[in-house]
């Protein structure tokens, strides 16, 4: 035993003298008497001066994001280190730091606890909450002063998910729709030569493409209705409605509408269960089958054990990569019959931390990462066809010339040319089509929530729709009334 | 700490008789708050804070970042109406009640495995640590995997073994023989993740282990004289040998049952394809810990996450007060 | 030689129950193999998919490269010096603190004992989220953000679950041992280390590895405390690849490895000690 114990004091001392320099030269130097008074988290009524240097002292910026530590070219962290490099040689007063694999829940605590880091990445679904509890820096200010060409290069609809309460606490970063793939040739062999135009077409193309082994298990299923986001933030684009109504404070807007949706999605499991005798739960049991081969060379589409999928944007690339031989294509989900034309809009968010020390040089550091230019550079990286920038100039970039630069550095030309065909119909979609977001109201999580759990209770049947609605609206209306939700307005700079 | 280390060893003094008993009292004093002077300082430096901190916020609207306002006994009352609670809270019985006995009962027999002697023990031994030492997150993925209903290993050989059983006596069952869904029907999910418990119980077995390792050979051999059976000697040596080791493993059970938290967090990430902490299929992964968890950090209610701690706080103690009692009847500590 | 031990029926029956012995082990060691083989045989395929039926244990083409290329795009160099001192240096602090801690609420007649056990079981029954933000707030006061010290420190101040098994094990070893320490004037320290941690052998080296294998594995603190990706430990490394944009099962499942196998060979090597500990714990009678 004492040997044991004297053995590891030798190996932690010798680890611990070899790990004095790094951790010595890393660590962020704790807050000095500076002139600036560290702010209460209070957002409100923050005084900006427009953004100016201040003094010869160089500030130190942190920025974290949520991509891994990976030296990888082309690899997120590496351009968000490139960008840093840049900038800081541009900007001798201001030092920026770039932190790699800092998710939402680590700033959460380290904000809650300081005033690191300065700029983080969130998932635009937290950013009400944090708005409301006071975690972040109001930047309506920083945008009034901002030049037009940098507001007016993103995508307007991304900025919905920017605003709560009619101010802005998060820049976009990048922008996600999801789309749905289909097996051209499994749909031509089962006698369908165009995509389904609306939901009961879809219906009936969903009933024509399922096949079921001899034994009577599951070989293929038209769609899968369960999947990420289906019901809470896509379904109500496809079929024409909101969670909160215009006044902002009745949840739903429509009923009827929202029920109907519900129906809609029970009525794929109803014919699953009546046409093939397959249960919620079998159908749940095949979806955790196929879940865990998505974006691999087993992904149910490449299998063809789903004949279509509904699947974030980002899964083309993969599939572009790993068999650019198998027919397959994107298309928008299809509407409610009679509706109009929709699509679902997501996407990740910068913030600056209400208890930065450092607003403005933060706010300097965060408008060059988000900058038209900085945006184009970026789309050149693995995230080419995963997600895509929230700027016009660099959408645009992908449907031309930096797509069929993208394009020709894939390693077939079957690839190339099925990524470029990708780029320029999603970057089409998500300057053309209206894109409709969840609501970003203060609530937001606890409305996901409820929507997920009363849903499942609906597909399997526990629930009618209605009753299901109700259950939601029971949860939600008192939130609902107590933080009214404000629309967001665009208006061009 | 060195310095409280040789302090108390510099204490040696010869002791009179008559002022034997205040002079060892108070030598007794001093000596032991040195030695347990590093938990002291702990507990003052490290704990007592956060946990005032957290009765107070439990009295207040806290959200993690704003100055928080007092609301009195508002989140206790919240609290007993909470429909999540109660859910959250019949779950976690579940797995103090069902889950526990099995878990305890599979890692004490692990640990008799592990002291077995055999050719190749060292390798057995280490193989068995195995599931407890991969990392978490390729573990929970590896059990989806093995669990999975329509492939799985283990509803593979459960199909095999019902197709042995003849067609008659499947007619006359009341039921149907089938393979559970393990990982989407809500009857199984908590099964699913006691399976896991007893696959991962590397760290208890070992435990265990060295408790075995602890009871002197001598004991055996005469027991082996006056010709006790194997069974006899393990349950009239082994048993109350390792009593103690037995009773921490049931206390620590217990506490941190009722916090169970990790693996059912792992295992609706992986199932679940919300953004939102989920409590797997039909709310029956809703443990206390996960549905706290996502009062805190999901919702932001850091004040009501506290009072939840709280209360859980209260319930643990009076079921480890319990169990203590119970228990400590039964824990001999004699080595004669 | 006893008689019984050598007749026919004697031999046949312990040849049986050696068969189901060993029947016994074998299968049961498939079954606690089966994570370790099958994270290694993903890691050897070209883009894996996690639920491909059959399971093909053994890949056709081993792509080896795929530790090549984890090497390449990991800092794997400093992420295992880093994990090596947040991994050694609590096994340090747990090993000395914790016997000192148990010794004197089992073996020194005070008062402060019966009062300190029962808070040390209470501190472990407050859940850890509720306590986390003020636990940060305490290190960010002393500005200890971003060093190792709040993974390391509090190892050395007593660690509650292993305070609580040692007590257990110390209140089973004979009071007269010590008493006649005392007598003999011996102090408490020689007393503690002389006789109390030579009989304690197999349960400080569990212990030991224990600590080493969970900070080893701890993701939380590292992530909570650690803000620059010059101190990340491996198991922030790992989570890396989950972060990552592209679903690489194969890279994971490689890294994976590297990060487990380490673990398992320390594992393998300390357990003799277990083994060793027989010999000191029978000597005492």
């Amino acid at each position: 035993m004492k040997k044991l114990i004297a053995l590891l004091l030798a190996v932690v001392m010798v680890l611990g003298l070899v790990a004095c320099g790094p951790s010595g030269n890393n660590q962020t130097d704790p807050p000095k008497a500076s002139d600036k008074q560290t702010d209460p988290p209070k957002t409100t009524d923050k005084q900006t001066e427009p953004p100016a240097s201040s003094g010869s002292e160089v500030v130190e910026v942190t920025v974290w994001h949520q991509f891994g530590e990976s030296t990888e070219n082309g690899a997120p962290h590496m351009y968000y280190t490139q960008w840093a490099e840049k900038f800081n040689a541009e900007h001798p007063n201001i030092h920026v730091t770039v932190v790699p694999a800092k998710s939402a829940t680590d700033a959460q605590t380290a904000i809650a606890g300081g005033s690191t880091p300065d700029i983080f990445m969130n998932q635009w679904n937290n950013a009400p909450t944090w708005a409301e509890s006071g975690a972040l820096l109001d930047l309506t200010p920083y945008y009034d002063a901002a030049p037009a060409e940098w507001f007016n290069d993103f995508v307007p609809s991304v900025l919905a998910l920017c605003n709560f309460n009619g101010k802005y606490y998060s820049v976009p970063n990048s922008i996600t729709t999801t789309v749905m793939f289909y097996r051209d040739d499994i749909l031509a062999d089962c006698g369908w030569d165009h995509h389904p135009t609306n939901t009961d077409e879809l219906l009936q193309c969903i009933k024509d493409t399922t096949l079921a082994n001899e034994d009577g298990s599951i070989a293929r299923l038209g769609l899968l209705p369960n999947m990420p986001w289906f019901d809470t933030v896509m379904m109500p684009a496809v079929f024409n409605t909101q969670w909160i109504a215009d006044d902002g404070v009745t949840v739903p807007a429509d009923k009827e509408a929202v029920a109907y949706m519900f129906e809609w999605i029970q009525s794929v499991y109803k014919l699953y269960e009546d046409e093939f005798g397959w249960d919620y739960l079998t159908i749940q049991d095949f979806a955790s089958t196929v879940s865990g081969n998505r974006a691999t060379a087993s992904d149910p589409v490449l299998t063809g054990e789903l004949a279509m999928r509904w699947n974030s944007e980002n899964l083309a690339g993969t599939l572009a990569k790993l068999a650019p031989d198998v027919d397959w294509s994107m298309g928008l989900f299809p509407n409610v019959t009679g509706g109009t034309e929709m699509a679902m809009l997501g996407g990740n968010v910068w913030e600056i931390n209400a208890r930065t020390e450092h607003p403005d040089e933060a706010w300097i550091a965060l408008q060059s990462l988000t900058s038209p230019e900085t945006a184009v550079e970026f789309a050149l990286g693995e995230n080419n066809n995963g997600s895509f920038y929230a700027h016009k100039q660099a959408l645009a970039a992908l449907a031309g010339d930096l797509g069929e630069q993208i394009a020709a550095a894939k390693e077939t030309p079957e690839e190339g040319a099925r990524v470029k065909e990708n780029l320029e119909y999603l970057c089409d979609v998500f300057a053309n089509v209206p894109l409709q977001n969840f609501p970003t109201c203060s609530y937001v999580d606890e409305y996901l929530a409820a929507v997920g759990k009363y849903s499942e209770l609906v597909f399997d049947g526990t629930m009618t729709p209605m009753e299901a609605v109700e259950a939601i609206i029971a949860d939600i209306q008192p939130l609902a009334e107590e933080n009214p939700y404000i629309p967001f307005e665009y208006h061009e700079k | 700490m060195a310095k409280a280390l040789s302090n108390s060893e510099g204490k040696k003094t010869t002791l009179t008789t008559k002022r034997k008993k205040s002079r060892q009292e108070r030598r007794f004093f001093w000596t032991g708050l040195a030695f347990a002077s590093p938990w002291i300082i702990g507990f003052i430096l490290f704990k007592i804070y956060p946990i005032c901190s957290a009765i107070y916020y439990s009295f207040t609207d806290f959200n993690m970042f704003r100055t928080p306002n007092f609301v009195a006994l508002q989140n206790y009352v919240n609290l007993v109406q909470d429909k999540n609670v109660i859910k959250s809270l019949e779950n976690t019985a579940y797995m103090v009640i069902i889950g526990l006995p099995i878990m305890l009962a599979f890692s004490m027999l692990m640990s008799v495995v592990m002291n077995m002697k055999a050719k190749g023990m060292p390798l057995v031994r280490t193989i068995l640590y195995i599931p407890a030492v991969v990392p978490s997150m390729a573990s929970a993925l590896l059990f989806l995997w093995v669990m999975n209903s329509r492939y799985g290993i283990v509803n593979q050989f459960i199909n095999q073994v019902i197709a042995l059983i003849p067609g008659f006596i499947k007619d006359a069952l009341p039921f149907t023989l089938k393979a559970p869904s393990w990982i989407n029907d809500p009857k199984w999910t908590k099964m699913t993740l006691i399976i896991m418990g007893c696959w991962g119980c590397g760290g208890t077995a070992v435990i265990g282990l060295a408790a075995l390792r602890g009871v002197p050979t001598q004991f055996y051999e005469a027991a082996e004289l006056d010709g006790a059976s194997r069974w006899t000697r393990f349950w009239r040596i082994t048993i109350p040998m390792i009593s103690p080791t037995i009773q921490f493993q049931f206390i620590m059970g217990i506490i941190n049952t009722f916090q169970y938290f990790t693996q059912a967090y792992m295992f609706n990430m992986f199932t679940t394809t919300s953004q939102v902490t989920g409590g797997g299929p039909k709310d029956s992964l809703l443990f206390y810990a996960i549905n706290l968890y996502r009062e805190a950090f999901d919702f932001l209610h850091m004040g009501y996450a506290c009072a939840l701690g709280l209360v859980l706080f209260m319930i643990v103690l009076v079921v480890t007060f319990i169990a203590m009692r119970v228990s400590d009847k039964m824990v001999s500590y004699d080595v004669e | 030689m006893n008689k019984k031990k050598s007749s026919p029926l004697f031999l046949v029956k312990r040849a049986v129950g050696g068969v189901i012995k060993y029947a016994f082990l074998i299968v049961l060691c498939a079954v606690f193999l089966m994570p370790l083989l099958w994270m290694i045989s993903t890691s050897l395929k070209p883009n894996a998919g996690l639920l491909v039926f059959p399971i093909e244990w053994i890949p056709k083409e081993p792509m080896w490269e795929n530790y090549v290329k984890v090497f390449q795009i990991v800092r794997f160099g400093t992420y295992i010096k880093n994990t090596l001192i947040t991994s050694l240096t609590p096994v340090l602090g747990v090993l000395i603190a914790t016997p000192m801690v148990a010794y004197s609420i089992t073996m020194i007649p005070w008062k402060g004992a019966k009062i300190i056990f029962p808070i040390i079981l209470a501190t472990m029954m407050i859940p850890g989220q509720v306590t986390q933000i003020p636990m940060y707030i305490t290190w960010s006061k002393l500005h200890l953000i971003n060093t190792y010290v709040p993974l390391i420190l509090p190892f050395f101040l007593g660690t509650p679950y292993y305070i609580y098994l040692m007590r257990q094990f110390m209140k089973g070893l004979p009071n007269s041992l010590v008493e006649a320490a005392r007598l003999d004037g011996a102090g408490d320290v020689r007393i503690l280390y002389n006789i109390i941690y030579p009989l304690c052998g197999p349960v400080l080296t569990t212990i030991g590895v224990l600590v080493f294998i969970g900070c080893w594995n701890d993701l939380n603190g590292p992530l909570i405390y650690i803000q620059s990706s010059e101190l990340y430990t491996i198991a922030i490394g790992l989570k890396s690849f989950t972060l990552s944009a592209k679903t690489q099962w194969e890279l994971l499942m490689a890294a994976n490895t590297v990060f487990t196998v380490p673990l398992i060979i320390i594992f393998f090597i300390c357990q003799k000690q277990f083994l060793g500990g027989i010999a000191t714990t029978s000597g005492l009678k």
